[in-house]
């Protein structure tokens, strides 16, 4: 069928193109860990509080290396007119972001899920919850990098738009940050964490209906 | 020098007047100002449409009415394929090309055609051949930043050998091409007037193409 | 003439402008009329609270800003919806005059309950759920304020911010049932309710004329908004055609 072909094609090229260009995988992940180290520094005498913090370091963490790699989503193919030749696919074009966020969460989801369990080991969490953990933030990677996709396509074809993607993904992360955190503050319970089920429920929404308002807006960016 | 390989040709070369490009009062606005208003015309096979205008005028934004990349502000694009069927949605049956490569600029050449092939659901090797008979078989594997805008401007057009599709939309094809190249587009162009296809080029530049009709856009209106 | 008749009548951003001009007066002393009964009423002749004793009073400030809060988002996402499916000038006017006006409800609510809280609970802020998901709601506001600056220029600016709008009304059942789907530290609703408000009349009765004058000022605001995009607009279309 053309549209499943071409659907794995967009999965392929943008799991491709976060895990191989400009600094790659590398970059979120590095940045990551950076930021859980920084404040691990900044909590200086006070770090046996560490692990009680840690939820809260890592989701925010997590959120802030998934806002930088959106730009990556629609930016570049704007500018380069891949997303007009996009248009003259069979792929529709919620289809095709749909595809596009699969591949980015391919791409850097993994990456953030280790980086974010090293980052949690850092931070004095038990060994045997790292897995858990790990788990929870790539469903959660997928579900920021689908909700952050709503909020780069508004700002699509705008100069200088980090700005306001970030302000636009505020309050759009903030459950998904909200969830994880209770489900990570106890991860020794695995998915009957509070807050696991809901983190599961929110990425499946924003999975499915996410790519219809980032189309919305993706149609109006190319007007 | 091998010979060039042909473009994938139409089952049916004969002429046949069933396809036909229709366009009724189209009216386009880009910004909110009218750019075009009230144009109307048709095409049959073979045929070639020059659309000439100084920059600005909305050259682009005709092709990309045509293409349906915009809603137009009033009238109606049809496009009628061989069969009889009207073709709704009409964008894969059209090629696009526009000042942009089609490629992010880490991408490379290759990696670039074979996605769009991909994409689309092509002959794997149509990518090579594409590759072989633009001329870009030493620039390859080469990212699109590194490449001369003449090479950029024949990926753009080696995109057009990737599938067969009767309607060609090509915005300014010849610039940054030098003379090898624009007696290249020139010949994809004759080829697919040849086989039954329909190309409509826009240009502020004469493109001789042989016994084309024009368009003339002036600011304001539409003669 | 019948409802759809008027409907389109005012729709026409000409005819609303002449009838903002006439109704935003009215609805101005309306607001004037209302503060001046229920700002005394709540604040000197309603009884103390028996347990908070005079602090109390500033729910009546409180309570009527988070009304608005959501019932101005309720608003918008109308306008969203015209604006998305009838490419309304007149909605997308409305949508980008009410955002500030939503915005400055919401923060009056969170501060005012920031003040309330810390003289009830404790602490000035508190992470719980209705508090988080109202600055949420803040934040959202925020986001559709920021769109229609940001994307001033390219002239889609209405269509992305309805966008925007429509996506964060899915918090609004979540700010509005907060209270009772999660164990919060805020009071649950006691007005709102499905088997009727279950406040005593003494306080019951100010609460309401608050809450209208707050929608009298938020409705005389509106209007007077909307009235200036339409002639802003109309004033950049004559600078473009000359």
């Amino acid at each position: 069928m053309n549209q499943s072909h071409a659907f794995m094609a967009v999965v392929e090229r943008e799991a491709r193109l976060a895990w191989a260009g400009g600094g790659g995988a590398a970059l979120p992940a590095g940045f990551y860990i950076g930021i859980a180290t920084l404040v691990a520094f900044g909590l200086g005498a006070a770090l046996d509080l560490a692990p009680k913090l840690a939820p809260a370091i890592l989701w925010a963490g997590l959120s802030l290396s998934v806002l930088l790699s959106l730009d990556r989503l629609f930016e570049a193919d704007l500018e380069s007119g891949a997303i007009e030749i996009f248009h003259l696919s069979p792929l529709p074009l919620d289809l095709m972001i749909t595809a596009k966020i699969t591949g980015l969460s391919l791409g850097i989801g993994a990456p953030l899920a280790i980086a974010g369990a090293a980052a949690g080991l850092l931070l004095g969490l038990p060994a045997e919850t790292l897995f858990w953990i790990a788990i929870e933030l790539l469903i959660g990677a997928i579900a920021l990098t689908s909700l952050g996709a709503i909020a780069a396509a508004l700002a699509a074809g705008l100069r200088r738009s980090s700005l306001l993607v970030a302000l636009l993904t505020l309050p759009l992360f903030a459950p998904v940050a909200i969830f994880g955190a209770a489900a990570t503050g106890s991860a020794h319970l695995g998915f009957a964490a509070p807050g696991a089920s809901l983190l599961l429920a929110i990425t499946i929404l924003a999975a499915i209906f996410a790519p219809k308002a980032a189309s919305a807006a993706l149609r109006m960016a190319l007007e | 020098m091998n010979d060039p390989a042909p473009i994938p040709v139409a089952k049916d070369a004969k002429t046949n007047n069933a396809l036909r490009l229709e366009v009724r009062s189209l009216s386009c606005a880009r910004g909110g100002r009218a750019l075009i208003t009230g144009l109307s015309f048709s095409a049959k096979p073979g045929e070639a449409i020059e659309v000439r205008g100084p920059n600005g005028v909305g050259k682009t934004t005709l092709l990309r009415a045509l293409a349906g990349l915009v809603r137009p502000v009033a009238g109606a694009v049809s496009l009628h394929l061989k069969d009889g069927t009207l073709a709704a949605p009409r964008g894969q049956h059209m090629h696009f090309t526009g000042p942009e490569p089609g490629a992010r600029s880490e991408e490379t050449i290759r990696q670039s055609l074979r996605h769009w092939a991909a994409m689309w659901g092509a002959r794997p090797e149509a990518a090579e051949d594409a590759i072989h008979r633009m001329t870009l078989t030493r620039a390859a594997d080469r990212a699109v930043r590194r490449l001369s805008s003449g090479e950029r401007r024949r990926l753009s057009l080696a995109r057009l050998l990737l599938q067969d599709r009767p309607i060609w939309l090509l915005d300014e094809p010849n610039s940054g091409l030098d003379a090898a190249g624009r007696a290249l587009c020139h010949a994809l162009i004759t080829e697919r007037r040849a086989t039954g296809g329909i190309v409509i080029v826009a240009t502020h530049d004469p493109a001789n193409l042989d016994a084309a009709s024009m368009i003339r856009l002036t600011p304001g209106a539409v003669a | 003439m019948n409802d759809t008749a008027i409907l389109h009548r005012y729709a026409n951003p000409k005819a609303f402008s002449d009838l903002a001009a006439n109704v935003a007066p009215i609805a101005g002393y309306i607001a004037l009329a209302l503060f001046g009964i229920g700002l005394p009423w709540s604040l000197l002749f309603a009884p103390a609270d028996y347990q908070q004793g005079d602090t109390a009073r500033i729910m009546f400030v409180h309570v009527p800003a988070a009304w608005m809060s959501m019932f101005v988002y309720a608003c918008l996402t109308g306008c969203a919806v015209a604006t998305l499916v009838w490419r309304h000038l007149l909605a997308e006017a409305a949508l980008r005059a009410a955002a500030p006006l939503g915005a400055s409800f919401t923060a009056v609510a969170l501060i005012t309950g920031a003040l309330w809280g810390k003289p009830m609970w404790g602490a000035f802020w508190v992470w719980d759920a209705r508090l988080t998901s109202v600055l949420v709601l803040f934040f959202i506001y925020l986001g559709i304020m920021a769109i229609f600056s940001a994307l001033e220029e390219s002239g889609k600016a209405g269509r992305a911010a309805a966008i925007l709008t429509l996506v964060g009304a899915v918090n609004i059942p979540i700010v509005k049932f907060s209270v009772d789907w999660w164990s919060t530290l805020h009071q649950g609703s006691s007005v709102f309710r499905a088997d009727g408000p279950k406040m005593a009349p003494e306080f019951l009765y100010p609460l309401l004329i608050m809450g209208l004058a707050y929608m009298a000022v938020f409705f005389w605001m509106w209007m007077i908004r909307i009235r200036t995009q339409i002639l802003l607009r109309r004033a950049a279309a004559l600078e473009a055609a000359r």
